[in-house]
């Protein structure tokens, strides 16, 4: 086994990115050792967002390299690197507005073939978001703004991954619902099930509001 | 009057269920890709000549002509991918310039067709002779063929939309292709299965059109337009509405072919989903979020 | 920019000066022929152009209106003998008419929706005029339909160059009438873009949102654009019934709108130099594959095909990224 220091999970080395000839990302090098919160902070337009999008794929790299587990991951496309396992939880929910709620979540498992696995991962999922379960058989559209963003946290605790990417959590949300997101984002980096195939933690970054 | 209600209500089966399946086809393809197929038509007579020549040529039975026709169908919807819509979606200009695309490979389609098969009508093997009495009207075996091919059809479809892990990701890729992504869904390989199940779709569709008509090039030329037509009116993409409408619409063409004349089926239906539309923008069955810019 | 955009102009016009010198060269029926043919489609697929990528609106309904225009004409001049001369601007007026009432009818809606209801439009016209059969006038006892039927109207009068200049003159009387349409249609096109509403356009298209909330109405606009291009088109459906002599329901057939769709879109949508281009190469890649018989339909359907999937942007898009020191939209 590792002795010392775990070798870090996500591992971005001088990044660099952007839009067309507009570079956003300028040379940016972070280390994420699995177990661990990491946080980005920053006002708004400082590239928080294309960050994340960087490590799901949906933004080029210019320079540099970025590697989960120690393999590189940058260059494949977003369904490909979703698959090494990372969840990311984009900012503005994304969630599918004419499937159920119960769809939504099945789609957050859509790569775990094991039926048993994913009835597992849906009762955890209804544990920490009783209301989902509630909610089960209604269209994603009909759901508040609260709802929508357990919805889409819980989507992406669906999937078997070794990585959560959590953009803007609190964005929009009354300040009640903010304090529960952040105490399930707590809990979360302590019991998350179902971590025996990947040997590292759950390591969600989220980025609190201002 | 007992017994024209009733040819009316046959009549509409049959040709309501054609409608439906190669609307469900286009209505998928529009949901799923943005994309209006223009090759449809092309589709339906590639599935006709599929059926003909396989059982012509191959000397297998009659019954085979239709999985056959699915076979060549499905095989050119992933053709039809890899020419075109693979290299375009996401493009500027995409919607106009995938009508023009589907056009091109359509006159080249229906042009090789006659070169290969001439221009002549050939009939449809796949048919069915003789009929019953009901209520005093007599119901042709192929009506009742027609019907139960269809409804199969539909109730498969449904099933693999609703039922399955690939059709959970057609529909999730449908609402948002971003987010299908993310979690794992690759985009192309589900474009490319909504391309054959249309392309497979498409041939069905034609097998059956052929069997109360003729074999011919051009013989997905009008039923395309209808279908479009079926797919508007019910709103771009909403499946459920699309089967509705074209049994629908096939009522009104086919009731006013028995009640006024039979030329004039054709532009009252169009009339009907013209001032259907002007009153409801975005179809009976669609909302104005779902109407693409 | 001012003077790229001033070289461009003067370029085009050159263009159609130097296709009025064609008959001093070479005055074949054929040839000329061809051009009137050539010039009558850039004249069209430049107002549709407006309509389509200057304006934005997804419209099939472009061989609609000229079918009014053409119709109009015709039925002037054979129900109530009007002259060609009289019937031709009616025909631009009447197209703008019904263009209106078919903008007000469809432009609430967008995009795809807005293809398929005016491509509706056009076969229920269609499909109504072939099922005309009810005699309107009577002709030395032959029975004559409003539209003409099926078959369509002809046997009525053209411009008249025959009477005036003799037989051989027709034709080139016919050519240099297209051709002065064709520049007046362009000279239009190419104000409406460069004015206060072609910036509008611009607007709408580069950010919705924003351009509404700065007071830019985008149905009032589009109706307005939809509309006045009608009467170029119009016009140009009017000539086109005195030029052959004859109009029926197959001008609204849609391998014809298609192939001006083809037209635009290969030429460069949205594009000044869009319409010209895209019916030069379209008819000249027809009159090279015309000897292939049966295989012709399969080059120009696959040659279409593949050249916009190759090029989505066009000719003009190409010749950007060639030179890319010419723009002009």
């Amino acid at each position: 086994m590792h002795s010392g220091l775990p070798a870090p999970l996500l591992d971005i080395t001088r990044v660099s990115a952007g839009y067309g000839s507009f570079t956003v990302l300028r040379d940016v090098s972070i280390s994420i050792r699995p177990g661990t919160v990491f946080g980005i902070i920053g006002p708004n337009g400082h590239g928080k967002t294309t960050l994340m999008n960087a490590i799901s794929g949906f933004v080029r790299l210019s320079k540099g390299s970025i590697r989960l587990g120690g393999q590189r991951i940058d260059g494949l496309p977003p369904h490909r690197i979703a698959a090494s396992g990372v969840a990311h939880i984009p900012q503005g929910d994304l969630v599918f507005p004419d499937l159920s709620v119960f769809e939504n979540l099945s789609m957050g498992a859509y790569l775990e073939r094991s039926a048993a696995r994913q009835r597992e991962r849906l009762d955890y999922v209804y544990s920490i978001f009783p209301k989902l379960g509630q909610r089960s058989n209604q269209c994603a559209s009909s759901l508040s703004g609260g709802e929508r963003r357990m919805l889409a946290i819980g989507r992406g605790l669906m999937g078997d991954s070794r990585l959560l990417l959590v953009d803007e959590p609190s964005l929009g949300l009354a300040p009640i619902i903010i304090e529960q997101i952040y105490e399930v984002l707590r809990v979360l980096k302590k019991k998350r099930p179902d971590d025996s195939g990947g040997g590292g933690k759950s390591c969600p970054p989220h980025r609190p509001g201002r | 009057m007992v017994g024209s209600i009733l040819q009316i209500l046959v009549s509409t089966l049959t040709l309501g269920g054609i409608y439906a399946i190669s609307a469900i086809g286009l209505a998928l393809l529009w949901g799923v890709m943005g994309m209006l197929n223009m090759a449809q038509g092309a589709l339906m007579a590639v599935g006709a000549y599929a059926s003909v020549y396989a059982v012509a040529q191959l000397g297998i039975p009659w019954m085979l002509g239709l999985p056959a026709a699915v076979i060549i169908g499905g095989i050119c919807g992933w053709l039809l991918f890899f020419a075109s819509v693979r290299w375009m979606l996401g493009s500027a200009g995409y919607e106009t310039n995938i009508i023009i695309v589907t056009v091109g490979f359509a006159i080249a389609v229906k042009s090789l067709l006659i070169i290969a098969f001439s221009g002549y009508p050939k009939r449809q093997p796949f048919t069915l002779e003789g009929g019953f009495q009901l209520a005093g009207t007599m119901v042709p075996y192929q009506t009742v063929l027609i019907v139960s091919v269809t409804l199969t059809l539909m109730l498969a479809l449904t099933a693999i939309l609703y039922k399955t892990r690939m059709g959970l990701a057609i529909r999730a890729t449908a609402q948002g292709r971003r987010a299908a992504a993310l979690m794992g869904v690759p985009a192309e390989r589900v474009f490319l299965q909504v391309m054959m199940i249309c392309g497979a779709l498409a041939a069905i569709s034609g097998v059956l059109v052929s069997s109360i008509a003729n074999v011919s090039p051009a013989l997905g030329d009008d039923a395309m337009l209808k279908v479009f037509i079926i797919c508007v009116v019910a709103g771009l993409g909403n499946i459920p509405g699309t089967i509705l409408v074209s049994f629908l619409l096939a009522l009104v063409e086919v009731t006013i072919q028995y009640a006024v004349a039979s030329k004039w089926g054709f532009p009252v239906m169009l009339c009907a989903a013209i001032l259907i539309l002007i009153w409801r923008p975005a179809g009976i069955f669609g909302n104005e979020r779902i109407a693409r810019n | 920019m001012m003077t790229t955009t001033r070289q461009h102009v003067l370029l085009y016009f050159s263009l159609l000066i130097a296709l009025a010198l064609v008959p001093a060269v070479d005055s074949s029926r054929y040839l000329l022929g061809q051009l009137t043919l050539f010039l009558i489609w850039v004249g069209v697929v430049t107002q549709w152009n407006l309509v389509f990528g200057v304006a934005g609106i997804f419209s099939l309904a472009q061989m609609m209106v000229f079918a009014i225009g053409g119709y109009v004409a015709a039925m002037l001049a054979t129900h109530l003998g009007w002259s060609m001369w009289a019937g031709v601007p009616v025909a631009g007026l009447a197209a703008v008419l019904a263009s209106t009432v078919i903008g007000f009818a469809t432009l609430r809606q967008r995009g795809a929706y807005v293809a398929l209801l005016t491509l509706a439009l056009a076969c229920a016209m269609q499909a109504l005029i072939i099922v005309d059969t009810d005699c309107f006038s009577l002709d030395d006892g032959v029975c004559l339909t409003l539209t003409g039927g099926a078959s369509g109207l002809s046997r009525f009068g053209d411009f008249g160059f025959r009477e005036w200049f003799g037989y051989s003159y027709a034709t080139i009387g016919n050519f240099y009438l297209a051709l002065l349409l064709t520049a007046l249609g362009s000279a239009f096109a190419f104000t409406v873009i460069n004015s206060p509403l072609g910036h509008a356009f611009r607007a709408l298209r580069d950010n919705p949102v924003c351009a509404a909330a700065r007071g830019i109405d985008r149905v009032k606009y589009q109706v307005m654009v939809f509309s006045i291009s009608a009467f170029f088109t119009g016009l140009f459906g009017g000539f086109y019934a005195g030029h052959y002599k004859a109009i029926g329901p197959t001008v609204l057939d849609i391998s014809t709108l298609l192939f001006l769709l083809s037209a635009m879109i290969v030429g460069g949508v949205g594009r000044f130099w869009g319409p010209l281009l895209g019916c030069a190469v379209l008819m000249f890649f027809d009159e090279l594959v015309k000897d292939l018989v049966e295989w012709r339909m399969v080059g120009i359907g696959l040659f279409t095909a593949v050249f916009v999937v190759v090029c989505p942007h066009g000719i003009v898009g190409l010749c950007e990224r060639l030179a890319p020191r010419t723009p002009l939209r």
